[in-house]
């Protein structure tokens, strides 16, 4: 069933096929350095990572890609498969179509040689996602942490990560400000019960205008008169 | 007499390094510019970002698939309606259920989401004026969209981070008597586009300061990915409503604005400025196109609450204020998402500052910057 729901989505997508034959001109150059795996939008791994420069060159320059617009560079991390993928999105403006390249890096050491030298706009968010992930570009002009300090521990979206307790003496947890309620409701109450206070509710000091009766005091004496009638 | 004769002291040269921001008022938010000029000349500008990093997309691996609906609109808060659309895009296309959306939530959103492009566009084209000196056509601007805000609050009940869309169509439908509304108010507004024109647009002072600074050409803005109205300004026509259509943008008719070089060179700051002008004209267009036909029916697709994909991928593109927003998603069935990644329009238009600032003065930083429609929420997540 949930089969079935996945394939009719894939069947759904406008750009898959077109993915599928943009992967066949990938495959007739390179052959099994590049493998399609089928998703909404189908994507290329490029399983030889000794390729991949030329790959990605062969993405901008050969006339039937001209995948001049990179769209983003970002990672997603698998640790059940011990790997982390570097994710490339890109779109030719003058063809009018788009592709997806992945390579899958082991997650202990994931080194890449850099895109900048093919688009330039890769070199930023290749600097966040060696921020983000810890995805090392290699060759890259000025990698750097972008989103977070210097000096921050950890690259936060891998799934494993652990926040540091605090930064520069500066805590990163804070406790919820509904529990401080909690405790000060039960502390109040824990005093009022040692004292042996009964808490009568504060009376209002706004009087109510002559002759008017609370809808609270009319229900009373409509019940009773209601009674009364039954009687 | 002898002093006279005595050669002129060669200038003094020193590179002084200067913070603009992160609370600069040019900056629009907390980005810090390093800026190493030589006097007035700049020899090289450092953008720092980060300030407003509020891990966007690690809460999207956190929470359920509707439950990143209300965040979505924290990413851009300026338009924040184009990253709801963008997200509910995203995860229809993941579930398959594109077609399934009702045609009347399709033209809600566009109503949502053009009047929100024009808000933005309020305050790009408006701060830009007041960066350069002008305050009073800003006051304009804000007077306009204070409309707006009252149409956001009748729709969806708040003022700034507006949240209308759901997976699947919309909140609610348009309330009764709103389209008169809005129709009323867009007769009143755009002969103000003109007036706005005559006091800012064509001003002499205004003009010289904008046209010829900071020229991106078109092969460059494509080199470093600019989307949206600075990419168009650059003379690259494309809008993603047009060239990857999506909702129910093919049914209308309107002109996607370029940059010709109205006073200067293509691609300058003055052009970037002019094309979200035009770009309003464009946007009210589309809405009255938009209130005219719009069809009878449901606002909102039968979705199962809860919503857990299978394994599987997709990316999903919309024309927000800023440009192509682009939202990368990624699930592992389980119910909340395995990956959010969102490709936005201020990342890469901060990134360019760092090319295009050397050689230019100080105070053209600043209309330059201004130029670019940066949101800095947007531009760090």
């Amino acid at each position: 069933m949930a089969a079935n729901k996945q394939e009719e989505a894939r069947n759904k997508s406008p750009t898959r096929q077109k993915a599928q034959e943009l992967h066949a001109l990938l495959a007739a150059k390179f052959g099994e350095a590049v493998e399609l795996v089928d998703a909404v939008d189908p994507y290329t791994v490029v399983k030889d990572h000794a390729q991949f420069p030329a790959v990605m060159r062969h993405l901008r320059e050969d006339p039937a890609f001209q995948m001049d617009f990179l769209r983003s560079v970002t990672g997603v991390d698998w640790p059940d498969d011990s790997i982390i993928e570097s994710v490339y999105h890109v779109y030719s403006y003058r063809l009018a179509h788009a592709h997806v390249v992945k390579v899958r890096l082991p997650r202990a050491l994931p080194e890449i040689p850099t895109v900048e030298g093919v688009w330039p706009t890769a070199n930023w968010f290749e600097r966040e996602a060696y921020d983000l992930l810890g995805i090392v570009y290699i060759g890259h002009s000025d990698l750097r942490r972008i989103m977070l300090p210097d000096d921050w521990v950890g690259h936060p979206l891998r799934k494993d990560y652990a926040e540091q307790e605090d930064y520069r003496g500066i805590g990163t947890t804070r406790a919820s400000p509904l529990e401080a309620f909690k405790q000060m409701d039960l502390a109040r109450k824990k005093a009022r019960d040692e004292k042996g206070v009964v808490v009568v509710p504060q009376q209002s000091p706004i009087k109510p205008p002559e002759g008017w009766v609370s809808p609270k005091a009319k229900k009373g004496a409509a019940a009773e008169e209601a009674e009364e009638g039954e009687a | 007499m002898s002093q006279a004769l005595e050669p002129l002291r060669e200038p003094h040269r020193e590179q002084m390094l200067l913070n603009m921001g992160p609370q600069h008022p040019s900056t629009h938010g907390v980005i810090n510019l390093l800026v190493e000029s030589d006097g007035e000349v700049i020899s090289r500008v450092i953008p720092e970002v980060g300030y407003l990093h509020r891990s966007i997309e690690k809460i999207g691996e956190k929470v359920t698939y509707n439950g990143f609906m209300p965040y979505t609109d924290r990413v851009d808060y300026v338009a924040a309606m184009t990253a709801n659309e963008g997200y509910a895009m995203v995860v229809e296309r993941l579930l398959g259920i594109t077609d399934l959306v009702p045609r009347r939530a399709y033209y809600c959103r566009v109503i949502a989401s053009e009047l929100c492009r024009i808000a933005s566009h309020h305050v790009s084209t408006g701060t830009m004026v007041m960066d350069v000196g002008a305050v009073t056509p800003f006051l304009w601007w804000l007077r306009e969209r204070e409309t707006i805000n009252d149409f956001m609050e009748e729709l969806c009940g708040a003022r700034l981070t507006y949240n209308y869309m759901r997976i699947g169509g919309v909140m609610a439908d348009i309330p009764r008597g709103f389209d008169k509304r809005v129709l009323q108010w867009l007769d009143h507004f755009e002969p103000i586009i003109e007036e706005f024109n005559r006091a800012a647009s064509t001003n002499k002072i205004y003009i010289e300061r904008l046209a010829n600074v900071g020229v991106v050409p078109g092969k460059m803005a494509i080199d470093w990915g600019l989307v949206g109205p600075n990419l168009r300004a650059s003379g690259v026509k494309f809008d993603v409503r047009k060239n990857i259509p999506y909702s129910v943008y093919p049914e209308f008719q309107f002109d996607v604005p370029i940059g010709t070089g109205f006073y200067g060179e293509v691609g300058d700051s003055y052009d970037r400025f002019y094309c979200r002008i035009l770009e309003m004209k464009e946007s009210c267009k589309i809405l009255r196109q938009c209130l005219e036909g719009m069809p009878e029916g449901d606002y909102m697709a039968k979705v199962p609450r809860k919503i857990k994909p299978e394994r599987d991928e997709a990316y999903a593109a919309v024309e927000a204020a800023r440009g192509e927003m682009g939202y990368y998603l990624v699930s592992n069935g389980q119910e909340s998402a395995w990956r959010v990644k969102v490709r936005t329009g201020s990342f890469t238009a901060t990134q360019i500052m760092a090319p295009l600032s050397p050689g230019t003065m100080i105070g053209d930083v600043v209309a330059l910057f201004a130029s670019m429609d940066v949101v800095a929420p947007e531009l760090d997540r």
